[in-house]
Formats: C-alpha cells, structure tokens, sequence
C-alpha cells in the first residue's frame, strides 16, 4: 500500500534512508539539520519490527559522526551522517581522504544542510563547493519529495561508485512541508563485515594513484547524472531567456516565471526554466545543449555563484563554442550575493531583466509572499515593509526566563568588573552566544566556531609572556565542551596558559532541540547510557575543577570566579544548572514562582533603579509604570530565583501561586 | 522648603571619584547597600550602570569627601596635625580576665568591647576574625564572639559591608553597634554617622511640614531606607594593609608543607630595626618575612591613605614601640574617653599617660604615613578630596 504524507525536508530525508536501506546513521545536531536524526531516534518505535538492524546516533561532533557512518561503509553496509554547513567544515579533513580511498563495498551520503540568511548560524555557507573540492557526487533536490527520492538514488550511486555522495538541502527545504509519497523500508541486508583484504589507506605513495582513479571517475559520474531525473527542462517557447536553478531556487523560480507570465502574458512567454538537482560533476552537456539558443541566462541559486561559475565556464570554453550569451545573476547583482533568496528576489531580477521593474503590481505581490530577504535596490514596496517594520516595538533577543545563562553571565561581568584588569570573554555559539547582546550583558568579545573561544582564550592566555595583562575567560556550553574543546583544553593546560575556562553546563544541547550528549545525566532514549562529566575530563587533563550552581548562588559562582582569576594556570569553572526549558518541558520545574510583595517594594524609591526588571531583565521580571512597583508575570517565571537574591529590599519572594490563590480565595 | 543642602552623587560620582581611580580603600562603606556595587576580598567594583544620582554609596564613602570636622567644642591640642582630634593619649594594657591568647599588644580592644557590652552602649559588635587563613567579618553578640575575634589582621576585610549587610537583612537597624575599624573603615563610619543626622534632620522635617509633603517631597530616596545606629567606633592604628592576593601569596610562602594561608594562626610586626613581619603557623612552628619583599603586596588603595591612628575613632588603639604588653590608646569623642575611664574603674584595663617622648614618636611616624599618601597621589597625578594639600612645608598640591 502506498502512503502519501505531508513531511518536512528533514523527515523526507530520514524516510528515504529507511527506503534505502541504510543501517547507520550518524550526526551532531545543528539548525537546520536536527530533525533527520531525531526523526530516525524518535521513530524507531515505530519501524516496522523492533529488531530493525539499523544503528543510529547522536555522535560527538560532526567528523566523528562521520568517521562512524563510514565504518560502516566501509562494512558493506549503508549509513548517512547529517550536519548543518558548519558541520562539514569540521568533516573536511577526513572528507578530503576517504574520497580518495573509497568506502570499500558500502554506501555513505553526506547530509548537509545550509543556513541562508542564517536564523542560527555564524557563517552563511555553500557547502556545496566541497563537492568539488572532494570531487564528490553532489544533489540538491527542490522538494520533500525529491529530497526523498535523492536519498535514495544518492545511496544506490554511493555503492555503486565506492565515494560518498553530497546531499545538500537548505533551511525552507528542510523545515517546509510537502506531500511524500512513501515506499517500503527496505530491511538491511547482511551482516556487516570487513574484509581484511581490503586496504583504505590514505598512505604517500598512493594518493597521486588514487588521486587519478578519482578524476577518471568524474565523467562517468557526469554521464550519468546528464539524464538524472533530478535535472528537468520547462520550456518557456522561443526561449528568450533561459533560466538556470539548482535546487530549492526552482521553485522560487518557478514561482516568479508564473507571477511574470500572468502580469506580462508576452514577456513571460519565452521564459524557460532549466531544473538542477544532480550538480555535480556538472552535467556541462545538458546545461550547454539549452544555452545554445538562449537569448539570455540567469542562474539562480542559494548562496554562492557555484552554479553560475559553472554556466560561465561553458560559455568561455571554445571547444563548446557556445555564441557569447548574456548571463545574469549574482555576478551582475541581479541576485543577491549574500542573504537568503525568495520568489521576490527571483521577480525582481526576472523584471529588471526583461526591463518591466516599473510596473510594481506583481512585484508587490511577490515581496508580500516573499518574506525578509534584502532587495536589491529600493523599491516601493521595500519602503512599505520598512514603515511597517518601524511601526513594530523593538524588541532585543533574550535568554529565555529562568535561563541559568543569564545568572552565570552577571557573575562573569560581576568578577571581571571585581577584577578590574578589563578582562575579555571569548565564547562560540550555542543559546549562550546571546551573551554578545544585552541580555547576556553584552560579555561576548568573540564568536566564531564551537570550541573557538578556548582555543583563542589558550592563545590570551600566554601572551602575558609578551606583556599583555587582561585576562581571559573562555565560555562553552556542555555539548560543546565534549564537541570541540578538548584538544584546546589540553593545549591550553600543555602551554600552561592563564585562564579560566566556564562550562555553562545546562545539561542538555538546549539550542538544537534538547539533543542528549556524553554528560547528560540521564536521556529518555537510553536511561543506562553511559554519562562522562566534564569535570572527570577537565581533572583527567590536570586541570583544576570547581562546580557552581550559578541561579542557586550567584555570589558564590562571582567569589569563585574572582578567585580563579587571581591564579595563574588553566582552571575550569562549571556553572551548572539545567536548561529552563528543558525542566518545563520535562516537567520538572517547581511549583513555585518569584512573587513581588508590594509593600517591602519601593519601587522607584528604592535605590535599585529597577534592578530587577532593568538590569537582571528576566523576562518574568516586569515593572508596573501604574503602581511604580515591579512585579512577577508567573507565566514567565520557572521559579529559579536569581532575581530573590539579588532584590537588596528583600521585596521578591518564592512561593506557590496557586496555593496563594486558594489562600486568598478562603 | 528644607535649609538643609543635601549632598548629591550616586553611582557614576562615586567611579568617577574613586572606583575609577584606583583610590578605594575597600572600607566597605558602599557595599551591600544595592546590588550594583559587588564585593569579593579587598575588591569593590560596579557591576552594572545605575542612574540614580544620589545614593548613599557615593554619601558613605570617605574618599569622595573633604575630611570630618572635629567632634563639637573640641579643644585643640599639640601634635593634632599629625595625630588628629584627640582629647588624651595613653598607654595600657588589659587586666585579668579581659585577656585572650590571640590578643595582640596589650588587648585593650577587647578589653573595651567587653565594657561597652556589659554597659549597654552597645548590643552587638562587628569585628573581624580569621577563618581559614583570610580575614572574616561578623556579628559579635556574646563575650565569647568578641574574644574570637583578638588580635592583628593583616589583610583588609570590607567591614562597613558587614554593617549594612546586618543592618538591612539581619534586624540590627536601631541596635546600638560597635565596630572595630581600620583608619579607612573608621572614616567611612564617621561619614555614616554624619549621613545619618543629616536622615534625622529631613524625616523630621517631613514630619513637621505634615501630610501634603510627607510622600518624600524633595527628599532624597534614601532617607526611607535603613540605618545603622552605630554607639562606638574603636579605631587601630594601621600602617598599610596587604592585598588579599599578597597576604595569600606570603601566607603560602611560609606555609610548609601546606598549601594552606589557614596554616598561619598569629601575624605580628616587631618594632624596627627588625624590619620583619613575624608568623605563627598552626603547626607551632613561626616564621618571618622581610618587610620589604611584604610591602610590595600593599593595596594600591591603601598607599593613599594619610591616617595612621583611626583620626575619625571615638577610640583610637595601637602598639606602644619598644614596650611590649602595651598599648596606645587615643581617646577622640566623650563617648571614647567615657569608656576608657570606665573600663579602668572596672579593672578591665590599666592605662596611663603616653608621655611627649612617645607621642612626638608616634606623631613623626603618623606624620610620614601622610607625607607618603600625598607623593603618591602626586605620582599618580590624583587630585582626592579628603587628602587636603600640606601646607606648612610649602607643599603645592593644587
């Protein structure tokens, strides 16, 4: 029987894999690629039997998820590993070798999902070069459908070929729905085993063979890929003007064609859309067979100009001897280089290209779908979205209510300040690299990629050696701690640099969905797993190792840090207090909630000014301009009780709401 | 409506003057009182911005003002200028009972204490007492509490703090406290002391202009807010203190086997030529350290400080040089010298006159505690209230 359900890209991706077969599947979480593998976890009760031989897994970071998925490959069976863009960066080492050893008899498909106009990310990344860097098989589906269906093929080829293939997807693909048509899982077959006659060896003396055997690879790859299903042709009639998409960029293209052709039935007419879903090796004949002919090109795609280059390549190449064509896009500014794409930005390109612009009524109605992205230019209706954007109350991110984050960031300020060296703080990503905004009292002096501030901070930390006299604290949360930071620990310790090194250990990987890690204490998917704390690692490494809970005694979390900055050497201090969303959801928060009692607060005769609604800013910590006192909204309180130990009237205290109610009501 | 001029500096006066300079003495006097100024050790720091503009942080604190005026009707004496109001200098010692084995010198602190406590001029003391090597202030209700707390700390301690600390979350607002206080510590009570009469003043203002002014009016929110009642302040003599990274360090470097500063249970200075700060260790053994390696690790705060004798003390007490057992004893208020004379009829202690020779002593060593603030102050190139110019030697200190 044939289902058919509406799945997001993500889901689809993870479906595919059953479909295929695949008995290993690995990865890290990162928005937006977390919910393949929590797909995989949360459904493998329902799989068809509960002795379904396919392992899956939350690794570690992303290489060794990787480095896993291909051990298994490497056993004849089928995997795929998953990640965010940033993710891949941290597989390159071992993607740009296993390419030239191959996966000895399996298949691996490498999942990366990009970012565009990142909502969670701290690059905007096309992860799509990798494939030609690695010389790697690489598709780029439209919709859930064909992200399914591209799953599918993309572990057939994987073993055919011996090479791991790219998959890559981006944000709208991943979490927008779309009807899936579902087939069989396919139930893995064999035992997997390793044949020890076999050799995957990235030795010297091999690459350069190996190296060859690779690139003579490509054009059989390419040949195949020429007639993918994943490429498709819409004619346009005469073409005019030849558009090129990859990926999730014809849709969108798609979509401003159909806008065009109903506002200008003539300039719409010779219109025609070239499809790409299997980019790499380029298939260069099918995209030159349809240039030749085209009036003009414009290529659109997320991200970068990968595509594009390619189209360009063509066109100069002179044993194609293609007639010189216009090319439109990113080159030409006609797409943006930079930010997320939409059907709007598509439009405008397609009406400035056809020199239409000036009729805005389809323009106005394409933006209006279209979303955020930045125009090109100034238009009307960018000035409309401006006056309603500015009509809009600003409002600055902000840690969660109750979120220990915030606790601990008024402690690093707090010991600094004590301090009083200027001291710097150099952290990475994760719910707490908001502490680079206001409600992390703007602590963050550097941000790049997980792990990156206690490396960085391994660096500050010996320059006192060379006269510098500021020190440094390094900020990492828990899964972070066991993703990235370890070979920097050991340096920092090995270096015998000065710092102090935070774990804002909220106990989960909070940011990405509440994803288990090797020290969370206890994971509803395993409650026997096995749980390493950082502080066995950072004591394993010799480094001295103190345990605070910030929310429950922010003083102390202040003294100790202070402390710790008086000393010489690599210290770790682990703030630890568990993610307020994680206990709400858990259903392991309190009962109890921070009230205000009006008549032990001032008010605006306190010498607080506000502290706790101002300074502290707890979303639950709110002032009443009408009775110039502060007081508590208790659907935005968890009951931490930071700001009741911080109030200097005594005024905020913890307590049942609902029993004060019953109190009341008798 | 009020005659009165009220003082006006909140948080931002209080770093411009002094956080910001490196001029704090870590007396305590602003901590506790809001959560914006933090204190850990011998550092006080704002941790945040805070836009009230006035404050009793910025009122309280001795270094943001020119020095107290001398106790009313007070009659000046030769060697003031060096030694600050007094009304007589003496020597003495404790008797009997008063004793404790950590006392310093001649005990009279505790001595005092224990009177003012069987008096009733005071209900509770804040003192200082070593716990685990570092310098610790507390409330001392009981006789036994006050006899902890004997003898020389080398290490500051924000004993202020303590008094606010109590004072808002512990009931001890209106209880009649004492407090044994560094020079810089006994500055800052006297400005508390002056804070609160200035409170007294406007609240019964408030009361007599009646309801339609009563909701605070022109007055300063810090008028409702809570107010030690502080009866006695027994000033020591201080030459400087050590930062408690440098007590730590120094304390380490005796410490033996331990790595423990607990491992010191007594710190003493022997009168020069010894030049030596001598310690006990809790494994019986005692140790010295060179003064000179001891003053690099003084308090950047503390080298600009010219009191040496607690000037702003109802009862200033210290070592009397070359007379072991003993101590000086300068009386400054009529609560002051009250006391002593009660504490003698009571046989608690002895005391007697200094003598010239003794005094013009102490008042050369004083003299050069000044004359070192005001070169450092020069070097940094502060300009501080309450270090006024020295004149007399034609010193320019514009």
């Amino acid at each position: 029987m044939t289902e058919r359900l509406l799945l997001m890209g993500n889901e689809a991706i993870a479906r595919g894999a059953l479909e295929a077969g695949v008995s290993f599947c690995a990865g890290y979480p990162g928005n937006p690629s977390s919910e393949i593998i929590d797909t995989l976890l949360k459904h493998k009760a329902l799989w068809p039997d509960t002795d379904w031989p396919t392992h899956v897994e939350w690794s570690v970071n992303e290489i060794v998820a990787m480095e896993a998925s291909a051990a298994a490959a490497f056993s004849g069976l089928r995997a795929l590993v998953a990640m965010k863009q940033n993710g891949i960066n941290v597989c390159a080492d071992f993607l740009t070798t296993v390419n030239l050893t191959g996966l000895g008899g399996g298949a691996l498909v490498v999942v990366v999902c990009d970012d565009p106009g990142p909502l969670t990310s701290s690059n905007e990344e096309d992860s799509r070069y990798y494939a030609r860097l690695a010389m790697l098989p690489l598709l780029e589906p439209s919709t859930p459908q064909e992200a399914k269906d591209a799953t599918v093929y993309a572990l057939e080829l994987s073993q055919r070929t011996g090479l791991p293939v790219l998959l890559r997807s981006v944000s709208r693909l991943s979490h927008g729905r779309g009807p899936v048509t579902f087939a069989e899982p396919m139930r893995p077959a064999g035992v997997p085993r390793f044949d020890t006659s076999t050799r995957l060896l990235g030795l010297p003396h091999l690459v350069t063979r190996n190296h060859e055997r690779l690139l003579g690879m490509q054009d059989d790859i390419r040949r195949e890929l020429e007639v993918s299903e994943f490429n498709s042709f819409a004619p346009g009639g005469g073409e005019r003007l030849l558009v090129v998409a990859a990926g999730l960029g014809a849709l969108y293209a798609d979509e401003a064609v159909r806008e065009i052709r109903g506002a200008h039935p003539q300039a719409g007419a010779g219109i025609g859309i070239l499809k790409l879903g299997a980019l790499w090796p380029f298939p260069r004949d099918l995209v030159a067979r349809h240039l030749r002919g085209a009036g003009a090109v414009l290529v659109v795609e997320q991200v970068e100009p990968f595509t594009e280059e390619q189209v360009l390549q063509l066109l100069g190449d002179a044993d194609v001897g293609l007639p010189r064509t216009k090319v439109y896009g990113k080159a030409t500014g006609h797409m943006p280089a930079a930010g997320e794409i939409d059907s709007g930005t598509v439009l405008r390109a397609l009406e400035s290209i056809l020199g239409i612009a000036d009729e805005s009524s389809p323009s106005e109605t394409a933006s209006a779908q279209g979303g955020t992205s930045p125009a090109p230019a100034a238009t009307d209706d960018a000035s409309t979205r401006c006056e309603v954007l500015n009509g809009l109350p600003p409002r600055d991110i902000s840690f969660c209510f109750g979120c220990p984050h915030r606790a601990s960031f008024f402690a690093i300020k707090s010991a600094l300040a004590l301090d009083g060296r200027e001291g710097i703080v150099t952290g990475d990503i994760g719910c707490y690299g908001l502490a680079a905004g206001p409600t992390g009292f703007s602590q963050l002096a550097t941000l790049h990629c997980m792990g990156a501030g206690l490396g960085e901070a391994s660096g500050f930390g010996v320059l006192n050696r060379l006269g510098f006299t500021q020190p440094v604290v390094a900020v990492a949360g828990d899964s972070t701690f066991f993703h990235a930071c370890i070979p920097a620990l050991i340096n920092a310790r090995w270096q015998q640099a000065d710092l102090v090194f935070v774990i804002l250990d909220n106990s989960t990987t909070a940011m990405t969905g509440f994803q288990p890690h090797p020290g969370t204490p206890c994971s509803p998917l395993d409650p026997d797993k096995t749980v390493i704390t950082p502080e066995d690692v950072c004591r394993g490494i010799g480094v001295d190792t103190v345990v605070v809970d910030p929310v429950a005694d922010v003083n102390e979390a202040v003294e100790v840090l202070y402390r710790k900055l008086q000393e010489g050497g690599v210290h770790a201090l682990i703030m630890r207090r568990a993610c307020a969303q994680y206990e709400k959801k858990a259903g392991q928060a309190g009962r109890e909630k921070a009230m205000v009692q009006v008549e032990k607060c001032r008010g605006e005769e306190c010498g607080c000014d506000r502290f706790c609604s101002r300074v502290i800013a707890c979303p639950g910590n709110r002032f009443d301009e009408e009775t110039g006192r502060a007081y508590v909204d208790p659907d935005y309180c968890n009951g931490c009780g930071l700001c009741v130990q911080l109030c200097p009237s005594d005024a905020l205290v913890l307590a049942d709401p609902s029993a004060a109610e019953r109190g009341d009501a008798r | 409506m009020t005659g009165i001029t009220v003082p006006g500096g909140g948080l931002e006066q209080l770093k411009q003057a002094v956080l910001g300079r490196e001029a704090c003495s870590a007396c305590g006097a602003c901590v506790g009182l809001c959560p914006y100024i933090q204190c850990v050790e011998d550092r006080v720091a704002a941790v945040a911005d805070c836009r009230k503009t006035d404050g009793r942080c910025f009122l309280f604190c001795p270094r943001a003002h020119a020095p107290e005026d001398p106790p009313a009707g007070h009659v000046p004496q030769a060697f003031e200028e060096q030694l600050g109001p007094f009304r007589r200098i003496l020597q003495g010692r404790a008797l009997g009972g008063a004793l404790h084995r950590g006392a310093q010198h001649g005990g009279v602190v505790t001595a005092l204490l224990l009177q003012a406590l069987r008096s009733g001029l005071i209900e509770a003391a804040i003192l200082t007492r070593y716990t685990g090597g570092h310098p610790e202030t507390f409330v001392a209700r009981t006789e036994e509490e006050v006899q902890s707390a004997g003898g020389s700390k080398f290490a500051v301690a924000p004993t202020v703090a303590e008094v606010n600390r109590a004072v808002a979350h512990e009931g001890l607002e209106g209880v009649p406290l004492g407090v044994v206080a560094l020079p810089c510590q006994a500055a800052a009570l006297a400005r508390v002391r002056k804070v609160t009469a200035l409170r007294d003043t406007l609240r019964n203002e408030v009361a007599n202009e009646g309801a339609e002014q009563a909701s605070g009016g022109d007055h300063p929110d810090w008028v409702e807010r809570p107010f030690p009642s502080i009866t006695l302040v027994v000033g020591l003599f201080c030459t400087w203190a050590l930062s408690r990274d440098g007590w730590l360090q120094i304390a380490r470097s005796v410490g033996g086997d331990s790595d423990e500063p607990s491992a010191v249970v007594r710190a003493e200075i022997p009168p020069p030529p010894a030049n030596v700060l001598e310690l006990d260790l809790a494994d019986g053994r005692s140790a010295q350290v060179s003064l000179d390696e001891v003053r690099g690790h003084i308090r950047e705060g503390c080298r600009l400080c010219a009191d040496m004798t607690s000037e702003w003390a109802d009862v200033s007490v210290g070592l009397v040089e070359g007379k072991e057992g003993w101590n000086t004893v300068i009386t400054r208020t009529e609560v002051g010298d009250a006391l002593v004379e009660e504490a003698a009829r009571a046989a608690l202690i002895q005391a007697e006159p200094l003598g010239t020779e003794r005094t013009a002593h102490l008042a050369g060593a004083s003299s050069g505690k000044k004359t070192r603030a005001r070169e450092t102050a020069k070097e940094r190139g502060l300009s501080l209230p309450y270090l006024p110019a020295q004149t007399e030697e034609g010193r320019e200190d514009d």
